[in-house]
């Protein structure tokens, strides 16, 4: 675990460069009285969700090769 | 039919409409607008002065910014001193002129309307409540508005909403998904119940399952919308308790298929059942909101999504964002349909063993 997370550092630093990045950027675009976090929550949202189904059918599926095991 | 679901060429088509309508949905700029004024009334004859604050503009000090209050259709006061303080204040002042408010009145506020060359026009209704006598009988002032017709790729502003205009393509357009996903789960229960196929129910089922996963994102991205705008996480809205309701109902389905083993009464219960939800859930959504006054545009008697609830930019993403969720719903819904074959497959391999032993 410690290992991927150093693998992935690169990763995360540009991540959190990007997001710093883009906010600074925007300058007077992103300001608390638009209101864009609740856009972003919503987007989030809709991520969770997507992946909330993906654990669901890998539930599935992983019952499906367990028995697909015990036939065979 | 089913061979639709193993190509490819339209999981590709929802990866570019998706990424059209996020990315689109959150780089288009809005229009810039007006958040408030420091002056709340304004007095006939007499004279004023306040700072206007904007949104999502860059004044700088040499603009040419046109400020109008506009007392009716014909009557617009142009403010004589429009002097810019940054990129988003504008100081505002002049002699307002005077006129005799007659019994017959019914305007008795201003709507202060900003223009520019670049921006267009910026306008906040009701922006100053009138009061004061004397003077002329009608108001003496006439302005014409400049002409400004140019098509921008902008989302509008509207106050209260302001960025989260957007969420048009993260909220609504996922509820419209979801209801051509159970529109398509109805007719494969439908078909079910005529010819009693299991694969029939395997595809209503599937459908009707990612339907509500598309219905649980509606009702959160709703709440957090609400929070943001109505602020409140929920409230007695008409149109929020009978989709609660409706969401319910399906809820009831799955557990329903949950709670019965025998595979043939769990396709013909189930069937049976979602044909009923589909029917109540009619009027919960469709009907009984717009009966009663909803803080949802578009109920208390006019439909939603026509003439000027939406603004053209808005539907150039709306629209491809109803299709991608649609078509990823019908991908997700075409993967349990998958899996849910092998699962029947499987286990009326079982039965055929056991009555063999």
């Amino acid at each position: 675990m410690k290992n991927l997370i150093a693998k992935k550092e690169p990763l995360l630093v540009f991540g959190l460069w990007a997001i710093s990045y883009s906010a600074s950027a925007q300058g007077d675009h992103i300001d608390s009285s638009g209101k864009l976090y609740a856009v972003v929550a919503c987007v989030a949202i809709i991520i969770v969700g997507i992946v909330l189904f993906l654990f669901y059918l890998e539930r599935r599926i992983t019952r499906v090769e367990s028995q697909n095991q015990l036939d065979k | 039919m089913y061979r639709f679901i193993y190509q490819r060429w339209w999981k590709v088509l929802t990866l570019g409409l998706l990424l059209y309508v996020f990315i689109a949905g959150f780089l288009v700029p809005l229009r810039p607008g007006i958040v408030d004024l420091t002056a709340s009334k304004i007095q006939r004859g007499l004279p004023f002065e306040f700072v206007a604050s904007t949104y999502n503009t860059s004044w700088q000090s040499g603009d040419q910014v046109l400020a109008y209050l506009k007392y009716d259709s014909t009557h617009v006061w142009r403010i004589p001193d429009v002097e810019v303080l940054d990129r988003r204040h504008l100081s505002l002042s002049g002699v307002l002129p005077s006129w005799q408010s007659s019994a017959e009145e019914h305007v008795s506020d201003l709507t202060l309307i900003l223009y520019h060359d670049r921006d267009g026009y910026l306008i906040l209704p009701s922006a100053l409540a009138l009061y004061g006598d004397g003077g002329a009988d009608r108001p003496v002032f006439e302005s014409v508005l400049p002409q400004y017709q140019e098509w921008q790729w902008r989302f509008p502003f509207r106050a209260i909403l302001y960025e989260t205009i957007r969420n048009t393509f993260f909220h609504v357009a996922i509820w419209m998904a979801m209801f051509v996903l159970l529109v398509v789960s109805l007719i494969y229960s439908i078909k079910y119940l005529m010819r009693r196929d299991a694969v029939y129910d395997a595809v209503a089922s599937s459908f009707a399952h990612v339907a509500v996963v598309w219905g649980a994102m509606g009702m959160l991205t709703g709440s957090i919308w609400a929070r943001a705008t109505w602020g409140t996480y929920w409230t007695n809205d008409p149109k929020l308790n009978m989709s609660a309701i409706a969401m319910m109902i399906y809820l009831a389905y799955s557990i329903l298929r949950a709670s019965i083993n025998d595979e043939d009464r769990r396709a013909q219960l189930s069937g049976a059942y979602n044909v009923f939800a589909f029917i109540a859930m009619i009027p919960l959504i469709f009907i009984i909101p717009r009966l009663t006054s909803s803080l949802h545009p578009g109920n208390g008697g006019n439909p939603a999504l026509g003439g000027e609830d939406l603004d053209h930019t808005l539907r150039l993403i709306f629209y491809p964002a109803i299709v991608a969720y649609t078509l990823l719903g019908v991908w997700m819904s075409s993967l349990l349909f998958r899996l849910r074959m092998v699962e029947i497959k499987h286990i009326y391999a079982q039965l055929r063993s056991k009555k063999s032993k």
